[in-house]
C-alpha cells in the first residue's frame, strides 16, 4: 500500500508552570490510502495530542509528519492550505465543535466556504448552490433537510456528530481523523454513527486515523491497530491478530478490560 | 498571596506613573499662557523681562523631559504648586477641604448601606414576590435619575416647601442628611441587587439546603449563613464604586455648596487655575487606584477560591 | 444589520417583556429625535424675551424658559445631543474596544501582554478624573467630554470581547474552524464576532444609559455642552436661578433624562438576565 501520511518520531510536550510535561514521546507509523488505522490508549496517554499534531494545529517538538512523501514542515502556506483541505476531523463532543451562535448548515459548508474551488464527485452538479451543497451532505451522514437551520443545541448528540461529520466529509479529504467520535454518544447511538463512517469510508476511498480508548469501536473499523501507552506506541499489528498471545501485555489488558 | 501583592505593587506603580504622564502632558497641552495668568494674579502692566523672569523661575525655558522630571521630583514631595487665583499652595487646599468630601462620602455610605442591605435581603427572602419587584424598580430608578435631579427634587420639597432641612452649607447632622441621601440612593441601587443576587446565590449552595433541611428556616438561613458569603462580592465592587462616588460628590458638593474638593475642582475649572487641577486630578486618580489595590488584596485574603499566582489574569 | 438582529433574536436572547418594554419607549424616543425637527413648533434658540418665564399656552405647551425660549422645542431638538450624542459615542467605543479585545485574546502572545497593561493603566482611572482633566486643562465643551468618555469606556469593551473570546477560544468548534481552512481573520469574523456580540450589546444598553447621565450631568456643571445649545443637562443648569420659583424649568428637562436612562437600563438590564440564565456571560 502507497503510504499516504507518515509520521516519524514525533515528540511533543506542554508546560504547566514551571515544569515540562511530555505528551508525545516519539512516535511513528504510515497509514495507507484507503487505510483506517486505529489508535488505542488510556485517556493521557496522547493519543489526541498526536491527532492535533496531524492536523497541523499544534507543531511537533521534534519529528516530522510526512505528506505523501513530503513533510509538512517544509511547505509554504499555500501549499499547506492545499494540503491541510485533504485532512479534516471530526471531535469527540460534537456540542463543542459546532459554534452555537451559528445554524448548522453554515457549520457544515464552512470548509467549501473556504475553499471556493474545491468540488468533491459527490457534490458534482450542486456545488454553486451553497445551500443544496448542505442539503446533499445532510443526506449523505442521514439527516433530515428541515434540519439544515436548526441550531446544535436544537439536535439531539448523535445527530450533532453526524453535522459534524457532514463537515468532514465534505471537501473529500484523503484523511479523515476521528478524536474518539462516538465516545460522547449513548451505546445506541453509537453503533449508527460507526456504521455510518463504514459506508461513508468505503463509499468516498478515505483513509481514517481512528483515535478512541474503546478498544471494540477500533477493532470494528480499523485494519490495523496501535496501542498507545504514555506518550508511546508499544504494540501494533493488524486487527484480525488482536487475539494472538505475542501481543503485548497492555494490549492484553485493555482487551480483558472491556470484555 | 505575595506574589498577588507584588504584582499588583508593580501594577500600581505602573498606573501612577501614567496618571502623571496624562496629567502632566494635558497640562503643557492646556491652551492659554500659564506665566501671563500667574502675573496678572498683580493685576499691574506686564513687562517682557517679568514674564522672562517668571519664565525662568517656573523652568519652562528648558527642555520637556527635564520639565517632566522636575515636575515629577516635586510632585513626588508633595510640591503641587500653589493656586494661581490666589496663590496658595494647592496641598493646603486640598487638604482643607478634603476632611468634608470624606465626610460626605461616609454619609453617602451609611445612606447607601441602611438602604441596600434591608432591600436586598427582602428582594432575596421573598424572590419573584413583591419586595423583589420593589427592590428592582428601585435598582431602575436609582440607575436612571440623574443625581442632580433628585437633590432638586428633595430640596425642592423638603427644604423648600416643607423646610425640613437645610439647603446648603456644612454644619451639624442636619446638613448632611441631603447630600448624604442624593450620593447614597444610586449606590443604594445598584448594591441592593446586589446583595440580592449574591444572596440567592448562596441560598442555591447544598450547605444552605442542608441547613434548612436540618429545619431551621427563613430568615435564621439568611442572616447566618447565607449574608456572610453574599456581602462579598460587594466588596469586590467597592472600589468601583468610589470612582461614580468622586463624580458623584462633585454634583453634591456643587448642588449643596459644600465646600469639599469637587467644587474646589469644578471652581477651579473655571478660572483656569491648573495647578488646582492637577492637584485634584492627582489625589482623586491616587486615591481610587491605591483603594482598588486594596480591595483587590482584601477580598483575595477573605475569599480563600481566589487563586493567587498565574490563573489570576483572566 | 437584519440578518445580525436575526441572529441575535434566534440564538442569543428572545427578549423577555422588560426588554421589549424599553424597547418600544426606546423607539419612540428615538422616533421623536428623528422627528423632532418638524415637530418642534419653534426654533430652540429663539430669544423673546417679552415672552420670558411664560406658564404653558397653547403656543408654548410647555412654557417658555428665562429668555423666552420654547422648552418644548429645547426638549424636542435636545435628544440629539444627549440621547443621539450618548447612543454614537457608545457604538464609537464599541467599534474601537470589541475589535481590538477580540484581536488580542484570539492571537495573545506579545500584543495581549501589551494590550493588557494598557487595560490596567487607562482603566485605573475612573471616567469622571478624566472628565475633570480634560475639561480643566483643555477647556469646557461636548466635544473634549466625548474624548474623555472615549478615552475610559473603551476598555470595558475590549474587556469584555477578550474575555468572550478567551474562552471560546479553547472550544474544539474553533480548532475544527482551522481545520476547515479558516484563517484568523474568518475565525474572528464568522465564528467569534456572533459570541461576542449579545454580552457586547448587554454592557452596551447599560453604558449608553451611563454616558447619557455623564454627559448631562458634565453640562449641569457647566463643563459639558455649552449654552444656549439645548442639550438637557445644560437646560438644567440654566435653570438653576428660577429653582424656586419655576421649578418646571428643570423638572422637564431633568424627567426627560431620566426617562431616557430608563428605556435603556430596562433593555440592558433585561438582556443581562436573559444572558445569565443562558449561562452566556462570564
Amino acid at each position: 500500500m502507497k503510504p499516504l501520511l507518515t509520521v516519524k518520531g514525533l515528540v511533543r510536550s506542554y508546560r504547566d508552570g514551571k515544569t515540562v510535561v511530555p505528551s508525545v514521546k516519539g512516535v511513528s507509523f504510515t497509514i495507507g490510502e484507503g487505510e483506517c488505522v486505529g489508535l488505542v490508549g488510556e485517556s493521557g496517554s496522547g493519543k489526541s495530542t498526536v491527532g492535533r499534531l496531524l492536523l497541523a494545529l499544534e507543531k511537533p517538538d521534534q519529528g516530522e509528519v510526512l505528506w505523501q512523501g513530503e513533510p509538512l514542515t517544509a511547505l509554504g502556506s499555500r501549499a499547506m492550505r492545499q494540503i491541510r483541505r485533504q485532512v479534516q476531523v471530526v471531535f469527540q463532543d460534537p456540542a463543542a465543535a459546532l459554534n452555537d451562535r451559528l445554524p448548522v448548515w453554515r457549520s457544515v459548508m464552512e470548509p467549501l466556504d473556504n475553499y471556493p474551488d474545491v468540488c468533491p464527485f459527490f457534490l458534482a452538479g450542486v456545488r454553486q448552490s451553497r445551500k443544496a451543497c448542505a442539503a446533499k451532505l445532510f443526506e449523505m451522514v442521514g439527516l433530515q433537510q428541515e434540519q439544515l437551520d436548526r441550531y446544535p443545541h436544537e439536535l439531539s448528540g448523535g445527530q450533532q456528530q453526524r453535522v459534524c461529520l457532514a463537515r468532514g466529509i465534505s471537501l473529500g479529504p484523503k484523511l479523515l481523523i476521528c478524536d474518539e467520535p462516538t465516545s460522547g454518544l449513548d451505546v445506541t447511538v453509537q453503533a449508527g454513527v460507526l456504521k455510518l463512517l463504514k459506508r461513508l469510508q468505503r463509499e468516498l476511498g478515505m483513509s481514517y486515523l481512528f483515535i478512541s480508548h474503546d478498544i471494540a469501536a477500533v477493532m470494528q473499523m480499523s485494519d490495523r491497530i496501535l496501542v498507545m501507552r504514555d506518550g508511546r506506541i508499544v504494540d501494533r499489528f493488524a486487527s484480525g491478530c488482536m487475539f494472538n498471545s505475542s501481543r503485548h501485555a497492555y494490549t492484553k489488558m485493555l482487551v480483558m478490560a472491556s470484555q | 498571596m505575595l506574589v498577588l501583592v507584588r504584582r499588583r505593587l508593580l501594577q500600581l506603580v505602573i498606573v501612577l506613573f501614567g496618571l502623571s504622564v496624562i496629567t502632566f502632558v494635558l497640562m503643557k497641552l492646556a491652551p492659554g499662557d500659564p506665566v501671563l495668568s500667574i502675573l496678572r494674579i498683580d493685576e499691574v502692566a506686564v513687562t517682557q523681562a517679568d514674564e522672562e523672569a517668571v519664565r525662568e523661575k517656573l523652568g519652562f525655558n528648558k527642555p520637556f523631559l527635564l520639565q517632566y522630571g522636575e515636575w515629577l521630583l516635586r510632585v513626588l514631595k508633595l510640591d503641587l504648586g500653589s493656586s494661581y487665583v490666589n496663590g496658595t499652595p494647592v496641598l493646603t487646599l486640598l487638604s482643607s477641604r478634603l476632611p468634608l468630601t470624606l465626610q460626605l462620602t461616609a454619609g453617602a455610605i451609611v445612606v447607601m448601606l441602611a438602604l441596600a442591605i434591608p432591600l436586598g435581603l427582602l428582594a432575596a427572602r421573598y424572590p419573584g414576590r413583591w419586595p423583589d419587584h420593589l427592590c428592582r424598580i428601585f435598582a431602575l430608578l436609582g440607575a436612571s435619575i440623574p443625581n442632580f435631579l433628585l437633590g432638586l427634587l428633595l430640596i425642592y420639597f423638603l427644604s423648600y416647601r416643607l423646610g425640613w432641612l437645610p439647603t446648603m452649607g456644612t454644619g451639624g447632622i442636619r446638613h448632611m442628611i441631603l447630600p448624604s441621601v442624593t450620593l447614597g440612593f444610586a449606590l443604594a441601587a445598584v448594591y441592593s441587587r446586589l446583595l440580592r443576587s449574591g444572596l440567592l446565590d448562596s441560598l442555591a449552595q447544598p450547605y444552605i439546603r442542608a441547613a434548612r433541611a436540618r429545619g431551621i428556616a427563613g430568615w435564621r438561613v439568611v442572616l447566618l449563613h447565607a449574608l456572610r458569603p453574599a456581602l462579598l462580592p460587594m466588596l469586590a465592587v467597592f472600589g468601583m464604586s468610589l470612582g461614580s462616588m468622586l463624580a458623584g460628590s462633585v454634583v453634591v458638593e456643587m448642588l449643596y455648596a459644600w465646600p469639599g474638593i469637587g467644587s474646589l475642582a469644578v471652581d477651579a475649572v473655571f478660572q483656569r487655575d491648573y495647578p488646582v487641577i492637577q492637584g485634584y486630578v492627582l489625589l482623586t486618580g491616587a486615591f481610587v487606584i491605591i483603594v482598588n489595590l486594596v480591595v483587590d488584596v482584601c477580598y483575595g485574603l477573605l475569599d480563600p477560591r481566589i487563586s493567587f499566582g498565574k490563573g489570576d489574569l483572566q | 444589520m437584519i440578518r445580525i438582529c436575526h441572529t441575535l433574536w434566534k440564538s442569543a436572547i428572545a427578549p423577555g417583556p422588560f426588554v421589549m418594554l424599553g424597547a418600544t419607549a426606546l423607539a419612540f424616543l428615538i422616533a421623536l429625535m428623528l422627528a423632532a425637527p418638524w415637530l418642534a413648533p419653534h426654533d430652540p434658540l429663539v430669544v423673546q424675551m417679552a415672552d420670558r418665564l411664560q406658564p404653558p399656552s397653547l403656543t408654548y405647551p410647555l412654557g417658555t424658559d428665562h429668555m423666552g425660549r420654547c422648552v418644548l422645542s429645547r426638549l424636542l431638538l435636545g435628544m440629539q445631543s444627549t440621547l443621539g450624542v450618548a447612543l454614537l459615542v457608545m457604538v464609537t467605543v464599541a467599534l474601537i474596544g470589541v475589535p481590538l479585545g477580540m484581536l488580542s485574546g484570539y492571537i495573545g502572545g506579545r500584543l495581549d501582554s501589551f494590550l493588557m497593561r494598557v487595560l490596567d493603566g487607562a482603566g485605573a482611572l475612573p471616567e469622571f478624573v478624566v472628565a475633570i482633566a480634560t475639561a480643566g486643562f483643555l477647556g469646557p465643551s461636548l466635544g473634549n467630554l466625548l474624548v474623555a468618555i472615549v478615552w475610559v469606556k473603551w476598555i470595558g469593551y475590549a474587556r469584555t470581547a477578550r474575555g468572550v473570546v478567551l474562552s471560546e477560544r479553547k472550544k474544539e468548534y474553533i480548532q475544527a474552524a482551522q481545520t476547515a481552512g479558516s484563517g484568523t481573520w474568518t475565525v474572528l469574523r464568522r465564528h467569534l464576532v456572533r459570541q461576542v456580540l449579545s454580552p457586547v450589546l448587554v454592557i452596551g444598553a447599560l453604558d449608553v444609559g451611563k454616558i447619557m447621565l455623564i454627559i448631562s450631568m458634565m453640562s449641569y456643571l457647566g463643563l459639558g455642552a455649552q449654552p444656549p445649545a439645548p442639550e438637557w443637562g445644560a437646560m438644567l443648569n440654566e435653570g438653576r436661578p428660577y429653582f424656586q420659583t419655576e421649578p418646571q424649568l428643570m423638572l422637564y428637562p431633568g424627567l426627560a433624562i431620566c426617562l431616557a436612562a430608563a428605556c435603556f437600563n430596562l433593555i440592558g438590564e433585561g438582556l443581562r438576565d436573559r444572558l445569565d440564565k443562558r449561562g452566556g456571560l462570564r
